[in-house]
């Protein structure tokens, strides 16, 4: 039987302290204790720091952290966390920086160039691949640690569910996951505060949560926020940042790396038809194929078809699978379960068919249709053939 | 081999429940549910489909034992989770753990203390986050307290002699991890709910061993009991009111034909 690391720092351990809840200091006090430890963890000093002058504001400074994928096109939800932290720095008058982290920089970067950024801090090296988080998490630990941001911003997405808690437990940071805002509260007793707004109870509740630690970290749902807008001319430095990784530093070793199918682009798709439940089956998903190709489109899916094996994992659109925006979503034979609606309510225009009248999906839809998917949808896919060969588009 | 793998499950209200159920008390700051069962978080429930597949293949040689932490605890719900193969159940039952109390830190480090009392360990499974807080960060918090590797978005995992192998399922690629024990593993939400217990199943989850812990009888890490994150406000979202419109007909051809024509006329099509 394996044996248990001890990694705490044993303060306060070895009496067993009384623990109760101080409501006035709003923390658990203890009756019975050694010496709490106090010490975050340590911040190294300006003079030491490769970084230069990045200190002078170390206080209203904003790191955002980006992903980009094999052709250096950086995520949509990096540049919605880059909008929402501009916002956040000019109000606290702070600088704007961009961290990126992996192999083979160079495109991301050069695209990094032409946004409002004061300054990019890039770690290009093959031990940092998108599948080894704990390598990432290491360097944006130690870039964090050494600018010493009021905030650390990323897109909430798969590596950041891995490497933002161990960047924050790290840290002793507060990190507040999937944030549908964040925005700088001028009128609490604590100046500027930073406030994180998220939807909890599978949206049916929202909660705003405030931080008591030096640097806040917060992931940002897909879709909160406008992409911060491309600029014609380059600015911003570029720093590049040393990575001292060694190959053993961690108990976890890839063993094989299988790549699936092409993404299937539902993020950057315009129109996106999705099927429910009331499809039926998996055969059912072939005519919402059909719709698909004739609007350019790709297919999604709710949590039933996914559970019951008829589309993949990656089709699904909602609060644990993707958060999508697209022009024209089609919801077919969903109910409208708030799960589902969290990953798609942005949508410009939301079309619903569905069997039942009270289905929920109609208080979110522009337009519904009450009826049968498989007798409406083939006439649906003719009326648009019709109409795109009238435009000469077909 | 013997192998002892704790399941981390935690007791939520049923997220599936209709949204006036969920009721706000702003003097308390925490939601109040209305006639919502509570069910083991749908999350979690992975992570003991992880569990008892690794059981299914070593049988005797393996031991479950179920954590959970909350406050007002209902056993009978937990025992749920023993029905299914689970071994054995320890409770954290504590009103230091109630709605809004209890940020990812303080469950993570209270966690720890639990896992350095029940002391012997391989291999430690949680769900991916919560269905009420989502906040998602107790896995990872978790083996940072306790000074483990973490493996995130596990869809399974292969036991060998001494360590793991796990296969991580990301969007478009698959990666197989492997790690010495003990570790903690963090399930992916697409594996499927946990499999349904025999009725004889169901009798012997009755008499598994229970045991309920406060928060006294862990040695909690005190530097880790204060909140980092600090709930200020709860609200009812926006309720959106589309007023959406309904397009009939004679005929399907009818429908079809308006909803292009006004789809046409949004700029859409």
């Amino acid at each position: 039987m394996a044996g248990v690391c001890d990694a705490t720092n044993g303060a306060g351990r070895s009496n067993a302290p009384t623990l109760g809840w101080d409501s006035s200091a709003d923390c658990w006090s203890v009756t019975n204790i050694c010496s709490p430890s106090t010490a975050l963890s340590s911040i190294s000093l300006a003079s030491e720091s490769p970084y230069g002058n990045a200190f002078e504001t170390r206080s209203s400074s904003i790191l955002v952290f980006f992903e980009h994928n094999h052709d250096g096109d950086i995520y949509p939800v990096s540049l919605e966390s880059l909008s929402i932290a501009r916002v956040i720095a000019d109000q606290l008058n702070g600088h704007l920086y961009a961290v990126i982290i992996g192999k083979d920089l160079r495109a991301a970067c050069e695209e990094l160039h032409h946004y409002r950024i004061d300054k990019i801090f890039a770690a290009d090296n093959p031990a940092c691949s998108e599948n080894q988080p704990e390598s990432i998490a290491t360097v944006l630990t130690q870039i964090t640690e050494d600018v010493q941001p009021r905030l650390v911003v990323m897109g909430d997405t798969l590596l950041s569910q891995d490497i933002a808690p161990r960047v924050a437990f790290t840290l002793n940071a507060s990190l507040a996951t999937a944030c549908s805002n964040i925005y700088v509260d001028s009128h609490s007793i604590a100046p500027q505060q930073l406030v994180f707004t998220k939807p909890i109870y599978s949206g049916n509740v929202v909660a705003e949560f405030t931080s008591v630690s030096n640097i806040a970290l917060a992931t940002l749902r897909s879709k909160a926020f406008m992409p911060a807008k491309r600029m014609a001319s380059a600015n911003g430095d570029l720093i590049t940042v040393d990575v001292n990784i060694k190959p053993k530093q961690f108990l976890t070793k890839i063993r094989e790396v299988v790549d699936d199918k092409e993404d299937n682009n539902l993020d950057q798709a315009e129109v996106v038809i999705s099927g429910g439940r009331g499809v039926g089956n998996a055969e059912g998903f072939s005519l919402l194929n059909d719709l698909a190709a004739v609007l350019g489109g790709v297919v999604g899916s709710s949590r039933p078809p996914v559970d019951y094996g008829w589309m993949p994992p990656s089709s699904l659109i909602g609060q644990s699978g993707n958060t999508i925006a697209p022009k024209l979503y089609i919801a077919v034979g969903i109910s409208g379960a708030i799960q589902h609606l969290m990953g798609m309510v942005s949508s410009r225009i939301i079309v619903a068919i569905n069997k039942s009248q009270d289905a929920d999906i109609f208080d979110v839809a522009h337009y519904g249709i009450i009826g049968d998917y498989a007798q409406i949808v083939p006439v649906l896919i003719e009326r648009i053939k019709k109409l795109k060969q009238s435009k000469g588009l077909l | 081999m013997s192998l002892r793998i704790v399941v981390c499950i935690k007791q939520v209200p049923d997220p599936e429940a209709h949204s006036s159920g969920f009721i706000i008390n702003e003097d308390a700051l925490c939601v109040e549910a209305n006639d919502i069962a509570s069910i083991l978080n749908p999350f979690d429930e992975n992570a003991l489909d992880i569990a008892l597949k690794v059981k299914d293949q070593y049988q005797e040689e393996v031991t479950i034992t179920v954590l959970t932490l909350g406050h007002n605890i209902s056993i009978s719900l937990m025992q749920k989770a023993l029905a299914p193969g689970a071994d054995e159940l320890i409770i954290i039952d504590d009103e230091l753990f109630a709605f809004g109390r209890a940020d990812s830190y303080v469950t993570a480090y209270s966690l720890a203390a639990a896992m350095r009392k029940i002391e012997n360990y391989d291999l430690i499974v949680l769900g991916r986050q919560s269905a009420d807080l989502n906040a998602g960060q107790t896995a990872v918090g978790l083996a940072h307290a306790l000074n483990l590797p973490a493996i995130t978005m596990v869809s399974s995992i292969e036991v060998k002699k001494e360590s793991i192998i796990a296969e991580r399922s990301l969007l478009s690629r698959r990666v197989k991890i492997e790690c010495p024990m003990p570790v903690v593993v963090m399930a992916d939400s697409n594996i499927g709910m946990v499999r349904y217990p025999t009725l004889s199943q169901i009798l012997a989850s009755k008499k598994k061993p229970v045991t309920i812990w406060r928060a006294n009888d862990l040695e909690i890490d005190i530097h880790y009991t204060q909140r980092r994150l600090v709930l200020r406000k709860l609200y009812k979202p926006e309720q959106l009111n589309r007023d959406c419109i309904f397009i009939g007909g004679a005929t399907v051809e009818e429908a079809a034909g308006s909803l292009v024509e006004r789809l046409r006329n949004d700029h859409i099509l």
